[in-house]
Order: structure tokens, then C-alpha cells, then sequence
């Protein structure tokens, strides 16, 4: 009874007109984006000498179209997949410190913003991956701190020194699979969109070095079951999402997973753009 | 390299359960529309030659597992509620509108194992090795969660 019951509910559910639109003709779409991969291999070719592999390009590729593909919901045009399959560019400085190893792995950029990937390699027994509990809510993640502290709750300087010329800055970081099935690996992303002081000065100029210092491996999490105990306790009426200093120390938890510094240094002078040319939207 | 006929077959005999899969998996359906199209556009790169028809079926399913499990780790998960999905399916009963509310309800792990086993005809074996989990676990999952489906359908029951 529960079966067909539930078979003929189910039955009812189907892929939307739009999605049935959008995957049918996703093979004329591929037969266009193979001319312009053919074009990519050519050029490849071309520029065997340089220092970097071919297959280590591929992947900054790959992992540059996972990223603004994430960003943009999937909407990535062909002209920004050109651009990034043309402009990232890979740079593979890795420092290792108490079995934990941060590369700067690459960095591509637009017009306003420039993108970099630190690919993170913990030790084997790691898992990178527990995003989330097996309810589907989001559980943790491992972020970089001082003393325990959460990065999140520190200020912008705690990941990284602007240049003295660079007023302030726009700038998020985003943690993605990097794919390679491996739970212990992932990637972090930064996005830094710096105001300069003076607007003449270029704020990705050769001159221009951005400084990221990460100190600490912190492995953050919300204590769920805590946070559904204050809820229940609060009066009808009461604000659900505040609480007390207190509450909120028990509810934001952390363990340091490793000690140590990583530092890096970047300047943006060496990548081509394109003006106008933006990566997001 | 498929041609455009196989495709097109694949997409029409196929799309509805990925999708399906995929909101089981995620409760979410444009999320599971994203992973849906995922899935599809790595079949079209796929280059390996795929047995039987079960086994196209197999490894759809699969992907679309991993790509769900790669969209809940993915820091831009969009936070829909579900109830706005159940008001646009014009189910034809108000028991099934029911159900429909009461598995959404249900954990993510019942809810996965429930679909492949009672709407796909899964074995508890074969669910094991999609969900990559030994087939005891997975016959707990589909008891729980029908235990749970029970308690919250007649929980309904009782409010009419």
C-alpha cells in the first residue's frame, strides 16, 4: 500500500520544461565549445617551453570554471570560459609546516578583481570534506586563525596585509572540491577587489605585492544541538537569532587542527586581461 | 563520444529520475535542477562505453549522488524553503500532497534509500553500492525511515 502510494506520488514529479530545454540542447553547445578546445590545444602547443606543465594549466583551468561557475549559478558564457581557459595562470609555491601544506596554487583576473587558489594538503586521516551533518545542515569548516579564534570573527588583516597604496578592499573567500576524490585536499579561493589611494595608481600593478599570511588551522563548527536548546528556551516573541556573549562562545566551537604560519606573496603585474571583461555575472 | 540520437534517448528515459535523485538528495529544486544539467553534460564528455542499459541507469544515479554530495560541501547552497516546491505540484489527492511533505521531512539518509529502493526497485545491496554504505546500514535506513513516514503521516491523520 506505502509503495504505491508512494510510487504514484513520486510519479507526479518530473524535470521541468526548462531543464528538459536546457539538457537537450547541450549537445549542440558542446559541438561549439569543441572548436574553441582545439584552439586551446594549438596554442598549448605553442608554448611548450614554458616552465609549467600543460596538465597543471588544464587543472587551474578546470578548478578557475568549477569556481565562477558556482558563483555565476552555472551561467558561465562561452567568451568567460575562453577568457579563463586563456588568462589563469598557474604559479604552484607550496610550504609545508606539522604535515599540513598551503600552495598558492594560481591566480587569474578581470578588469576590477583578481582570483587566487591555495590548494590545502592535510595529512591523510584529515577529512576536508564534513561540510555538513547527515541531515544536510551545515556542520564546519576548517578556517585559518589566531589562537583558536575563527578567521570569520577576526578583521580583514587577518588573512592577508594590503599594499601601503591600496585604500581598502572587497574580498571574500570560498572553500570547493578541488576534485580529485581525495578528502584531504581542497581549495580555498580569495576574491580581493582593492580601492587605491590615489586612482591613477594600477592596484594590480608589478609594483603593487599583496602579502597573505595564514597562521593556525582551525577546525570551526556550530554546535547544533546547543543552538536548538536556546531556541526552545526562548519566550514567544524573543528575537530566535540573538544571543548572549556567552551563549554564543558555547555555540561557535573550534579545535586547532595545526600549528604554524604560511606566508606568501603576489603580485598581479604578470597576468593579461582583458578590459571590461568581467568574470562574475 | 555519444551521437545525438543516443543522447536524446538517454535525456528522455533518464532526466526525470536523476532529477528526482537529486531533490531526494538535496530538498531543494533548483538545486537539483543544477545537478541534473551536471549530469547530463558529463555523460555527453563521458568516453566509456556503457555496457546495458542498467548500467547507463547505474551510473547516472552515481554521479548524481557525487555531484549532490559535492553541492552540499559547496559554500553557495541556496536556502529554499521546500514548501514553496510542494505548492507548485498539483498533486491529485491531498494524501500524496501529504506524503510528499512527510518524506521531504524525513532525514537526508532515509529519504535517498527510500526512493532508490521503493520508486527505482533497488536491492539494499545495490543502494550499498551507490551510496558507497554496507547493506545493513541501508536496510536500517529504509526500516527508519518508513518508521518515521508511519508516525508522521498518522500524526496528520489525527490533526484532520
Amino acid at each position: 500500500m506505502f509503495e504505491q502510494e508512494y510510487t504514484e506520488m513520486f510519479s507526479q514529479i518530473t524535470a521541468s520544461e526548462g531543464l528538459y530545454g536546457r539538457v537537450m540542447t547541450m549537445k549542440n553547445e558542446q559541438k561549439r565549445k569543441r572548436s574553441s578546445l582545439g584552439r586551446i590545444a594549438m596554442a598549448a602547443a605553442l608554448i611548450a617551453l614554458m616552465v609549467i606543465s600543460v596538465s597543471a594549466s588544464e587543472t587551474v583551468q578546470n578548478w578557475f570554471i568549477d569556481f565562477f561557475a558556482g558563483i555565476n549559478r552555472g551561467e558561465l558564457s562561452q567568451e568567460q570560459v575562453e577568457y579563463i581557459e586563456e588568462n589563469a595562470q598557474p604559479i604552484l609555491d607550496s610550504q609545508t609546516h606539522n604535515g599540513w601544506t598551503v600552495e598558492l596554487n594560481s591566480a587569474i583576473r578581470d578588469e576590477r578583481t583578481a582570483y587566487i587558489i591555495f590548494h590545502i594538503e592535510g595529512p591523510e586521516d584529515v577529512d576536508l570534506s564534513k561540510w555538513t551533518d547527515e541531515a544536510g545542515n551545515l556542520r564546519g569548516q576548517i578556517l585559518f586563525g589566531n589562537s583558536g579564534m575563527p578567521a570569520y570573527l577576526r578583521g580583514l588583516d587577518q588573512f592577508f596585509d594590503f599594499d601601503e597604496n591600496v585604500e581598502h578592499g572587497g574580498w571574500g573567500y570560498y572553500w570547493m572540491d578541488d576534485g580529485d576524490g581525495k578528502d584531504y585536499t581542497e581549495n580555498l579561493v580569495f576574491d580581493l577587489e582593492p580601492e587605491m589611494m590615489n586612482n591613477d595608481s594600477e592596484p594590480f600593478g608589478e609594483e603593487t605585492v599583496y602579502h597573505f599570511r595564514f597562521q593556525d588551522i582551525v577546525w570551526y563548527w556550530r554546535d547544533l544541538e546547543y543552538e536548538q536548546e536556546l531556541r526552545n528556551g526562548k519566550y514567544a516573541g524573543q528575537d530566535v537569532t540573538q544571543f548572549t556573549d556567552e551563549e554564543n562562545r558555547k555555540l561557535h566551537r573550534w579545535e586547532i587542527l595545526a600549528e604554524g604560519v604560511w606566508e606568501f606573496e603576489i603580485s598581479f603585474g604578470q597576468l593579461e586581461f582583458v578590459e571590461g571583461e568581467s568574470l562574475e555575472g | 563520444m555519444m551521437n545525438d540520437e543516443q543522447f536524446t534517448r538517454l535525456v528522455r528515459r533518464y532526466l526525470d529520475t536523476v532529477f528526482r535523485v537529486a531533490l531526494n538528495y538535496l530538498r531543494n529544486p533548483a538545486d537539483a535542477e543544477d545537478v541534473s544539467q551536471t549530469v547530463f553534460e558529463k555523460l555527453l564528455r563521458e568516453r566509456k562505453l556503457f555496457e546495458s542499459e542498467e548500467h547507463v541507469r547505474n551510473w547516472l544515479i552515481r554521479v548524481a549522488v557525487n555531484e549532490c554530495k559535492k553541492l552540499l560541501r559547496s559554500p553557495w547552497r541556496r536556502v529554499e524553503p521546500i514548501e514553496d516546491y510542494a505548492r507548485t505540484l498539483a498533486f491529485d489527492t491531498p494524501a500524496r500532497s501529504d506524503l510528499f511533505r512527510a518524506v521531504m521531512d524525513l532525514p537526508q539518509k532515509y529519504r535517498v534509500a527510500i526512493y532508490l529502493h521503493y520508486y527505482e526497485g533497488y536491492s539494499t545491496k545495490e543502494i550499498g553500492d551507490i551510496l558507497r554504505i554496507p547493506k545493513n546500514t541501508v536496510c536500517s535506513h529504509l526500516k527508519r525511515g518508513r518508521d518515521l513516514l508511519r508516525e508522521a503521516l498518522q500524526e496528520a491523520d489525527d490533526n484532520v
